[in-house]
C-alpha cells in the first residue's frame, strides 16, 4: 500500500487503483497552513487517520516525513507511474497557486524580519559608508592644495563630517545588535568582525554549517581562488585578520593564530546559533594557552 | 516575425521574441523591449541577461515544450527567463523553486502578475520537501550555480520527470571547478549523466553571451 500526500488530498494507493483518499477543504487558507505543517516537518493529523483502520500495515511512503508511519522508499517506481491530477478531483489550479502565494508570502516576512539579516544590512551600509568617506577625505585633501573660496568647500566638509557621524552611530548599533544574536563570537573577534563573517556567510546558519578552514580565508577568495587557479601560496586569513590578535602578532606566527581563532570561532558561532549557551570564557582560556604556547615556541 | 522550431518564440532581425499575453499587455518584467506586431504584442528575450535565450541564439533547435507542458524550474531567482517560459507554455504550469527570500521577493510580484506560475521556497538539493506541491513534469529546466548542480539535476530528474521527458541544465563550470579547464568539467556533467542513464540530446556552449556556461538537453 502506497501513502501519497498532495496539496488536495492523502490517497492510500495499492495495485488496483486508489483504495482509501481524504480531500483537504478548498479553502487556499487552509491548504497554505497543511503546506506549511508539511515543510515543518510535521505529520498531518489525517495522514494519522487514514492508516488507522487498515489491516494491511506495509505502508510505503516517498517522503522522509513520514519515516515513523511508513517505509521509506523514494525510489520506488510506483510513484512515479501513478500522476495523481487534480483536476480529477475538482480542485482548480487556482487554489494551489493562492496557497503557495500566501505561504511564500508569510514565510519571507518572517525570514525577512530574522535579527541576522538586519545585522547584514547594517554592517554593508557601514563598509559602503567607510569607503565613500575614505573617498571624499581623499577629494577634500586635494582640493584644499588650491586656493578655494569656503562658501565653495563648506557644504562638502559638512557632508563628510555627518558620514563619519553615521558611521559611529552605526558602529554602535551592530555592537548592541550582534552581540545580542551572536555573544560567543564577540568575545573571541568583537561585534564588527562577526557582523562582517555573518555578511560574507548570507546568514547566520550558514556560518554555523562552515567547516573552520573557510570560516579563516573568508573576506580572501579573489587570494584563495587565484590560488587555487594559478598556484602560489594560499591565503593565510580572511576578514579575521582585522582583529588585532592576529594583525599585531609576528609575521610567522600569524598563520598559526589565524587557523585558532577561526577553529574557536567555528565552535563559538554554533554554540550562538544552535545551543545558545555561554561557552566564551573557556573558549577564550584555550586561546590564551594556545597563544602563550606559540610565545615560548 | 517568424516563428522558430521551438513553440512559441519567434525570430525578428536577429532577435527573438516569446508572445505576451493579453492580460499582460503592455506590462514588462526586466525592462525588456514591447513590439507590437499584427496585433499581438511581443516580448524581446535578451541573450545575456537569460542563458535560455543564449543557448537558443548559439544553435539550439527543438526543446519538448507545448503550450500545455508543466515545467519544474529550479533555480528561479528574480524571474527573467521563468517569465519568457510561462509565456511558451500560456495554458501550462511552472513550478518555480527558489531558496533566497531576497530574490524571491521579486520573483512573487511576477507570480502575482502571471497566473500560471508556482512559487516554492524550498531547496532543490532536498527534491522530496517539495513533492507535495510538485507533480510529475513535462519538463525540467535547472540553473543552480553550485558545485553539487549536476546531482540536483539528477536527483529531480528522478522524482519528477516523465518518461521521455526533456530537461535542460546550465552548466557553470567556474562553479563547480575553478581549477579545470571548463570543457573538462562539461565532459565530467556528461559522464555523470550518462552513467545515470540519461540521455544527451545536445550541448551548446554559451560562450560570447555568458563565460565559461554550457548548457545541456537531456531526456531520460
Amino acid at each position: 500500500m502506497y501513502l501519497i500526500t498532495k496539496w488536495f488530498g492523502i490517497f492510500l494507493i495499492n495495485n488496483k487503483g486508489i483504495f482509501k483518499k481524504h480531500l483537504f477543504s478548498k479553502n487556499h487558507i487552509i491548504i497554505a497552513k497543511k503546506l506549511h505543517q508539511v515543510e515543518k516537518n510535521e505529520i498531518l493529523p489525517e495522514e494519522k487517520e487514514i492508516i488507522r483502520n487498515i489491516k494491511d500495515k506495509s505502508i510505503i511512503v516517498n517522503e522522509k516525513r513520514l519515516r515513523k508511519i511508513g517505509e521509506y522508499k523514494p525510489d520506488d517506481i510506483f510513484f512515479k507511474k501513478i500522476n495523481l491530477d487534480s483536476k480529477e478531483f475538482n480542485f482548480s489550479f487556482d487554489i494551489l497557486k493562492k496557497a503557495s502565494l500566501k505561504l511564500v508570502e508569510d514565510k519571507l516576512e518572517k525570514e525577512l524580519k530574522s535579527k541576522d539579516y538586519q545585522a547584514i544590512q547594517l554592517i554593508k551600509t557601514l563598509d559602503s559608508l567607510i569607503q565613500i568617506s575614505n573617498l571624499l577625505s581623499e577629494r577634500l585633501d586635494n582640493w584644499l592644495m588650491i586656493y578655494t573660496p569656503k562658501y565653495k568647500i563648506e557644504p562638502f566638509k559638512t557632508i563628510i563630517k555627518n558620514i563619519k557621524k553615521e558611521i559611529t552611530r552605526l558602529e554602535d548599533q551592530i555592537k548592541i545588535d550582534i552581540v545580542k544574536i551572536a555573544p560567543n563570537c564577540c568575545e573571541i573577534i568583537g561585534p564588527i568582525i562577526t557582523a562582517r563573517l555573518i555578511a560574507l556567510a548570507g546568514n547566520m546558519e550558514n556560518l554555523a554549517k562552515m567547516p573552520a578552514s573557510t570560516i579563516q580565508i573568508l573576506g580572501a577568495e579573489n587570494a584563495f581562488f587565484r590560488f587555487k587557479k594559478e598556484g602560489g601560496k594560499n591565503p593565510k586569513h580572511g576578514v579575521i585578520f582585522q582583529h588585532k590578535i592576529i594583525n599585531q602578532s609576528p609575521k610567522k606566527n600569524r598563520g598559526k593564530i589565524s587557523r585558532l581563532i577561526a577553529s574557536k570561532l567555528t565552535i563559538a558561532i554554533k554554540a550562538d546559533f544552535y545551543t545558545k549557551r555561554d561557552i566564551s570564557n573557556i573558549l577564550k582560556n584555550d586561546i590564551k594557552i594556545r597563544l602563550d604556547e606559540l610565545k615560548n615556541l | 516575425m517568424k516563428p522558430l522550431p521551438i513553440t512559441g518564440v519567434y525570430r525578428y532581425k536577429n532577435k527573438i521574441f516569446t508572445e505576451n499575453p493579453v492580460y499582460c499587455k503592455g506590462l514588462t518584467v526586466y525592462d525588456e523591449k514591447l513590439l507590437k506586431y499584427h496585433n499581438k504584442e511581443y516580448r524581446s528575450w535578451n541573450p545575456y541577461k537569460s542563458k535560455l535565450s543564449a543557448s537558443i541564439h548559439n544553435g539550439l533547435k527543438r526543446l519538448d515544450l507545448s503550450e500545455k507542458s508543466t515545467i519544474l524550474y529550479l533555480g528561479a531567482a528574480t524571474g527573467t527567463t521563468v517569465s519568457h517560459l510561462s509565456d511558451i507554455v500560456n495554458n501550462g504550469v511552472i513550478y518555480a523553486i527558489e531558496k533566497s527570500p531576497f530574490v524571491l521577493k521579486k520573483l512573487l510580484q511576477l507570480c502575482n502578475q502571471r497566473k500560471n506560475i508556482i512559487p516554492i521556497m524550498s531547496d532543490a538539493n532536498h527534491p522530496e520537501r517539495y513533492s507535495v506541491s510538485v507533480p510529475i513534469v513535462d519538463f525540467i529546466y535547472q540553473d543552480i550555480s553550485q558545485r553539487n548542480q549536476d546531482e540536483i539535476f539528477i536527483n529531480n530528474i528522478r522524482k519528477y520527470l516523465k518518461i521521455n521527458g526533456q530537461g535542460i541544465i546550465m552548466v557553470k563550470a567556474r562553479s563547480i571547478d575553478v581549477s579545470l579547464n571548463p570543457k573538462q568539467v562539461y565532459n565530467q556533467v556528461i559522464d555523470k549523466l550518462n552513467l545515470n542513464k540519461i540521455k544527451i540530446i545536445d550541448v551548446i556552449d554559451l560562450s560570447h553571451y555568458e563565460k565559461d556556461h554550457a548548457s545541456i538537453v537531456v531526456s531520460n
